[in-house]
């Protein structure tokens, strides 16, 4: 990584009459680095998109392109380019001639824009389709060109808004480990905006989580998914037992809804309350010797093949959601209705400031 | 489903009447006035069969067709026809297209305005409108009023009973029928085209003529031809507003018919315009088709 951030975003606003859809956002993108903006639709997370590829004008802030302030100049100055969601590929035009058009503003020679063009084909393995129409191809295929014709300019950094969600779940898979290889492959930086934490998970090196126009939370999957800064992030990103605690004047931590004391890591200090999410593949059943255990009646068993989520209620009328992994089919030890322990560590639960 | 299956014979037969009534028919009897020769009687023309002691015999002649092609004047004033449309579509195109953009991009309040506003002259009457023209288009009209007042001109440009003015009339009273099939395309077109096009390097006044006017296309060809065949066959224009010299077709068709009373002839005029026109509209319209098929090669 050099020195100068390959995109730099500082103070960004951008409101649309009272919403304030992006409120204050900061963050860099480093060279090469492959940064997943997530969040639930209306975050703000493709108006931050659009306000880097300049198809959006930010009412305040700033944006600097490799060191180089591009906060006033147009779109088509900028040396980013975008994948669009529906990927506005242009119809009357053929996909050699959708790759083309980027290099055509150039004024490049036409043998190198033949060259180039016949390099990012090979390189979303479209070499035969260069004289096909868009509306002929499939949906893969269009995404495809698309990220050829984006790709093809050589851009600082490639801005993808929802690469992924037009295609089926099968041909999703697969398209994101290839979106990835050739991140890696070209070294550039990729900017994705997804509303899909598994997407985002699995592609991603950094994650902004967005809420109502800015960054949550910034970080590496492990990072968002493991230490999660508030109750809102630990729910949004995978599933999280919410649990509330009080300081009892013995200096124990009390969870009213468990009807127990808890033993946290760290302990927190100075405060009276902290709330706790507990992953619940954290939760051990019918283990013992652990710090943290309470007794509960299982209600409810979801099979999901890699792994077996069993739902329990507590004395409390509370529910806690326990998920064991491994292969086969494991709910007849779980009988529902049946009494057990749930138990974790006390570093399994994520302690809040709040 | 259901419902449709049900009324769609139904609909399927009223198009069919509709058409077999007000164009077939129609067409029909014009082709067979054309056969005819024209005579002092009620109707103007002689009749097809003739019933003798033989019994019945043709006696259709194509002797009009040959005085359209032999009377040079006819192949003059239809090409003065196809020429003054021809110059009148590409005004009209030229001045419907940044209209036509500019309502597609406007917010839906701006824009039912604007589409309000294209169509608000049909409300009057379309000769009154042409007559309108003659007050500001005459030597001591409007218009040189203006110009003189502004002092762009020393003394009054003579426009009525001119072809420039024939032009005029024509570009003002086709223009809606321009910018309406534009204004379409322009509106399907997505926004995220002209976004691509920015973020792949090319400048607005670029975006517009590579992405956006190729886009538009079907509307480009819809317009014209809209404008283009109706202004081929105008007589109510040039005969207001053209001069002595202002050959059109339309206006020989309304001379032979009305005033030589030579309905014959000018039936045939009518035939020939038709067919002259239907022919390179279909060939337009098959070409698009072939194009769109040409996609799945």
């Amino acid at each position: 990584m050099t020195d100068v951030p390959t995109i730099r975003v500082e103070n960004a606003v951008k409101s649309f009459g009272a919403l304030k859809a992006v409120d204050e956002v900061s963050f860099d993108v480093g060279a090469g680095e492959f940064l997943a903006l997530l969040g639930p639709s209306g975050c703000g997370k493709t108006t931050l998109l659009r306000s880097i590829a300049g198809l959006e004008t930010l009412d305040r802030g700033r944006i600097a392109i490799e060191g180089r302030d591009v906060t006033g100049e147009p779109a088509y100055r900028r040396p980013v380019n975008m994948m669009f969601q529906s990927y506005a590929l242009f119809p009357h035009l053929t996909v050699a001639g959708n790759i083309a058009f980027g290099l055509k503003q150039e004024g490049l020679p036409r043998d190198e824009i033949e060259k180039r063009v016949g390099e990012a084909l090979a390189l979303v393995r479209l070499a035969d389709f260069a004289d096909r129409r868009p509306e002929r191809l499939s949906g893969g295929q269009q995404q495809r060109v698309a990220l050829a014709r984006a790709l093809v300019k050589r851009p600082r950094a490639l801005l993808l808004d929802e690469p992924l969600a037009a295609l089926d779940r099968q041909l999703r898979a697969a398209t994101r480990s290839e979106l990835v290889g050739i991140q890696r492959r070209l070294g550039i930086a990729f900017v994705m905006v997804t509303h899909d934490q598994e997407e985002a998970l699995s592609t991603a090196s950094r994650i902004a989580v967005m809420e109502r126009g800015r960054i949550a939370q910034i970080g590496t999957a492990a990072d968002i998914y493991e230490r999660p800064r508030n109750r809102w992030i630990a729910t949004f990103i995978g599933e999280a037992n919410i649990i509330e605690t009080r300081r009892t004047p013995e200096g124990r931590w009390r969870a009213e809804t468990l009807g127990t004391d808890l033993v946290l890591a760290p302990e927190p200090v100075g405060r009276d309350s902290v709330t706790l999410a507990l992953r619940p593949e954290r939760v051990r059943i019918g283990a013992h010797g652990l710090p943290n255990s309470v007794d509960a009646i299982v209600v409810e068993t979801v099979y999901l093949g890699d792994r077996l989520v069993v739902k329990a209620r507590l004395a409390s009328g509370s529910i806690l959601s326990a998920s064991v992994a491994g292969a086969g089919d494991m709910a007849a030890r779980f009988q529902i209705g049946s009494l057990l322990a749930f138990g974790w560590a006390a570093e399994g639960a994520t302690v809040f400031d709040a | 489903m259901t419902a449709r299956s049900v009324a769609w014979p139904l609909l399927v037969a009223l198009l069919g009447l509709w058409v077999a009534l007000f164009l077939a028919a129609p067409i029909l009897i014009v082709f067979k006035i054309s056969l005819a020769e024209t005579r002092l009687a009620r109707p103007p023309y002689t009749p097809l069969l003739v019933e003798s002691a033989d019994g019945w015999s043709f006696a259709g002649t194509l002797a009009n067709y040959v005085t359209l092609m032999t009377d040079a004047i006819y192949a003059r004033a239809l090409a003065r026809s196809v020429w003054l449309a021809g110059m009148s579509t590409a005004l009209a195109l030229v001045l419907a297209l940044p209209m036509a953009y500019a309502v597609a991009r406007a917010s839906s309040t701006l824009r039912r305005a604007l589409l309000a506003a294209i169509l608000l002259p049909f409300w009057t009457s379309f000769l009154i409108r042409v007559y309108a023209w003659i007050a500001i288009l005459k030597d001591e009209g409007l218009l040189n009023a203006a110009l003189l007042g502004l002092g762009l001109i020393g003394a009054p440009l003579a426009i009525l009973n001119t072809d420039a003015a024939v032009v005029i009339g024509i570009v003002y009273a086709y223009l809606p029928f321009m910018i309406l099939p534009l204004y379409v395309t322009f509106a399907r077109i997505a926004p995220s085209m002209a976004e691509a096009a920015a973020d792949l390097g090319a400048t607005p006044t670029r975006t517009f003529w590579t992405v956006t006017l190729p886009m538009a296309a079907p509307g480009v060809v819809a317009g014209s031809l809209l404008v283009f065949i109706p202004a081929v066959g105008e007589a109510v224009i040039p005969d207001l507003l053209g001069g002595a010299e202002t050959l059109m077709i339309g206006k020989s068709l309304w001379t032979e018919f009305f005033q030589s009373r030579d309905w014959p002839l000018a039936s045939a005029i009518a035939v020939l315009l038709l067919a002259l026109l239907v022919g390179p509209t279909a060939w337009l319209e098959g070409r698009d088709a072939r194009r769109r098929e040409a996609g799945s090669a």
